[in-house]
């Protein structure tokens, strides 16, 4: 097989963050070359070089040999290489069949779209690729996801690429549709194709790839055929040392009730009743989708509560407002911290002290000492890489803005929190630095609710685990008998 | 980075990022150069009367784009005023009841516009062109389309008189950018009023009542457009209906030269102040050397593009 693609010594540098060292990768023609490792290891930064949606600080990139310049996404697709990304590229307000053919001139009837022949070809298209269930002349923003996602990789056929890009394209689809992928996957190869493909689920990893690429914070770990290792071994080689060295042992233990649910239902979840108790991890676990968030939504005043009771410390919550929960001592840090736990545009400083502004200021003027203060105390505590107190949010890296949202929450001295994934999109060492605090936490008598999309994080990390279907509770576990098997079966209904 | 004692360092001196501080140096050097007559306290005492009830509005702008909005009504909310305070004094009311008055009306109209934009949900740039067209439309009801005269020689002073070279209106300004600085950066108003611009859900999940601090934006707007056209009805000794007309224009441009950004959550009342001064100094020197009205324009708008290029710049570095 032929080189099609050689990236050689690529670095990348963001502010504060290495995010690639000295990278090597390769493809050949006809060949799946998948990139494993954990967020943040450099996996999307090296494909947004390639794509031409980033630039390398240095290293070359050659294309059959000849080394070539990708200084924009307009160059990749002249070099015929394609992305499937998470739907990115759809016009939201065009239908499928326009947004598949968009650019494209042979659906046009002089000046004019042909819109049967458009919606023919589009209808046609779809089916030869086995999502013959999608409705073309359907507005992309009323498809579901994993709709959107069948058009994305329609579209990306459509353009017969080189190389094509898959970055996590299973991630939204349904079991069904998985199997139809690696058909696709596998027609492209024997095309001559070469695929780049990028995936969390390692059995996917293995049943796909010819070569495996393990990416490590910004540095390629190595390059193997998946003879080579089997899944432990991989998850080793991605996380650079055995899982059970990441979770930090604690002493479990339960205290009283702390917090009691009763058939609450709303707009999203359906009757759902639980207990926590001081001093717990209560892991709620289930698919993207089953009601995780919403619930958490629900127990912090942002989804009204239709039916059904909330007490926190004994005490019945009446109006529903988020004031209300933070009043009587719940906090919650959000899955995207980007789009509502921080402010981009401000500080490090005040975002730490922007819940408990109270704790500041008096009758509504800021002590400007006591912000700093309690800032810079937040800073060294938690280990917050950053410049200066006045640095804005946005130029720290993910795991220090995690940490800031957590300093945030923590500052206001919640005797609740709610987790949503606190540990996306960050690192492996921030990762265990936010283990260790939330066994802190526990042990000082908060109580944890984690939702998390993470199997080995719910069952290393919980007390007890609720499993979501539906918005409804599915199942309980305690940590002493539950796997992955368990979860994942009860999850989906099996 | 991880000794921890050494990491946090002051913040870095950086001369780019004092580039108003210096463009309104060279307007001001630039203008002194042109005439002789720039630094006497007449011509001083002149500018800063005439920029002063401008300069006002530039802050009520800023509070509204600070919260993501766009306030298009500041003209007419401080035209509405001063015909408001004209048509009072001409009723013989005292003068102190009559800019109280007229302080409320402009309050009320900043309101209305807030809650449209937070209790029913428009868009702020609809709202606030309604409002402009409601506010303009009322101070032309209520002056029947004319200038109104009144006759009150304490209200006068206002606008008249000034202590050394500085003009009573312009102490007011100062006043005012003091309190409103004060309010931004020292209180939790103004730490939530700036975080809604920022990011609107993270300041909704903090427990922030958000609707209710972002009316009060609007409200405050109004307010100091209620204040300005006091002020202009002093100068002017009437009320009059081409008061404020094109000011929301200057005043955005205003908020913008001073690195504002329409995104919300940036912006300072310092650099609000700065770019209504080189708004007002670039009229002044465009005057001085004579240049046509119609290159004035052209000149003013080059201005406004490359001060928001730059300022578009840094924020993204």
């Amino acid at each position: 097989m032929t080189e099609l693609l050689s990236m050689t010594g690529i670095d990348k540098q963001f502010p504060g963050v290495r995010a690639l060292k000295g990278v090597d990768f390769s493809l050949k023609a006809g060949e799946v070359h998948t990139l494993v490792g954990e967020n943040g290891a450099g996996k999307s930064t090296l494909i947004n070089i390639l794509f031409g949606a980033l630039h390398a600080d240095s290293g070359s990139i050659f294309l059959n040999g000849k080394q070539v310049h990708i200084s924009h996404p307009n160059d990749a697709h002249k070099y015929g290489i394609h992305a499937v990304q998470q739907h990115f590229s759809l016009i939201p307000t065009m239908t499928v069949a326009e947004n598949l053919f968009y650019g494209h001139h042979h659906v046009r009837k002089g000046v004019l779209i042909d819109w049967k022949l458009l919606k023919n070809e589009a209808a046609e298209l779809m089916k030869s690729l086995g999502f013959g269930r999608v409705p073309v002349m359907e507005r992309i923003d009323r498809l579901s996801v994993a709709e959107g996602q069948r058009v994305e990789i329609a579209k990306a056929i459509l353009l017969k690429p080189k190389i094509l890009i898959m970055d996590e394209p299973s991630a939204v689809l349904p079991e069904q549709d998985i199997e139809n992928l690696f058909r696709i996957i596998r027609k492209l190869k024997s095309e001559g194709v070469g695929i780049i493909y990028i995936s969390h689920h390692l059995d996917e990893v293995f049943e796909i790839s010819d070569r495996i690429s393990v990416l490590k914070d910004g540095e390629n770990v190595d390059t193997i055929t998946p003879d080579m290792v089997d899944q432990q071994g991989l998850v080793k080689m991605m996380v650079g040392r055995e899982i059970s060295d990441m979770f930090p042992q604690r002493v479990h233990r339960q205290g009283e009730e702390v917090l009691r649910l009763e058939s609450v239902t709303t707009k999203h979840i359906n009757d759902i009743s639980f207990q926590l108790h001081k001093g717990e991890v209560l892991g709620i676990s289930g698919l993207v989708g089953s009601g995780r968030t919403e619930l958490c939504r629900a127990l912090f005043g942002l989804d009204r509560i239709e039916s059904g009771t909330v007490e926190v410390y004994g005490k019945k919550i009446e109006k529903g407002k988020t004031s209300e929960f933070i009043r009587e001592g719940m906090g919650f840090v959000t899955e995207d911290r980007h789009k509502d736990g921080l402010i981009l545009s401000n500080s490090v400083n005040t975002n730490i002290t922007f819940v408990g502004s109270k704790k500041i200021s008096k009758a509504g003027f800021i002590n400007r000492k006591s912000d700093r203060d309690s800032a810079e105390r937040f800073v060294r505590k938690m280990r917050i890489a950053t410049p200066h107190l006045d640095q804005k949010v946005k130029f720290l890296s993910g795991g220090n803005q995690q940490k800031v949202v957590l300093s945030k929450w923590l500052f206001v001295e919640p005797k609740i929190l709610l987790l949503d994934e606190p540990t996306r999109g960050i690192d492996v060492g921030a990762k265990v630095e936010i283990y260790k605090l939330i066994n802190d936490l526990v042990q000082q008598d908060y109580s944890v609710i984690m939702v998390s999309s993470e199997l080995q994080e719910i069952i290393q990390m919980s007390d007890r685990i609720l499993v979501m279907r539906n918005g409804s509770i599915a199942g309980e576990f305690n940590r002493e008998n539950i796997t992955e098997e368990t979860i994942i079966a009860c999850a989906s209904g099996i | 980075m991880n000794n921890l004692e050494n990491q946090l360092q002051r913040k870095t001196f950086r001369l780019w990022d004092y580039d108003r501080y210096i463009m309104l140096i060279v307007f001001i050097g630039l203008s002194a150069l042109l005439s002789d007559k720039f630094f006497t306290g007449l011509n001083i005492s002149n500018l800063l009367k005439q920029n002063s009830a401008l300069g006002i509005v530039a802050i009520a702008e800023l509070l509204v784009i600070l919260t993501g909005g766009i306030d298009l009504s500041v003209g007419a909310m401080t035209s509405l005023s001063g015909i408001s305070v004209a048509l009072l004094l001409r009723a013989g009311i005292p003068w102190p009841t009559a800019v109280a008055i007229a302080l409320l009306v402009g309050l009320l109209s900043g309101t209305i516009n807030g809650l449209l934009v937070t209790v029913a949900r428009l868009v702020p740039f609809i709202v606030t062109l309604g409002g402009m067209s409601i506010y303009m439309g009322l101070g032309l009801l209520l002056s029947k389309g004319r200038q109104v005269f009144y006759k009150n020689p304490s209200f006068l002073v206002i606008g008249r008189d000034g202590i050394w070279i500085i003009p009573i209106v312009a102490i007011i300004w100062i006043v005012v950018a003091i309190s409103i600085n004060i309010l931004l950066k020292r209180t939790l108003p103004g730490r939530y009023i700036h975080g809604i611009g920022g990011n609107r859900d993270a300041v909704r999940l903090s427990g922030v009542n958000v609707k209710f601090f972002e009316t009060l934006a609007y409200s405050l707007s109004g307010l100091l457009c209620g204040l300005a056209g006091v002020l202009m009805a002093s100068r002017l000794t009437l009320g009059s209906n081409s008061v404020g007309q094109g000011w929301e224009l200057t005043a955005i441009a205003s908020v913008m030269v001073g690195g504002g950004s329409f995104i919300g959550g940036i912006g300072t009342v310092g650099g609000a102040i700065i770019g209504a001064i080189i708004m007002g100094l670039i009229g002044n020197i465009m005057n001085l050397l004579g240049v046509s009205i119609f290159w004035q324009q052209i000149i003013r708008g080059i201005i406004i593009l490359l001060a928001v290029f730059s300022s578009t710049r840094k924020t993204n570095n």
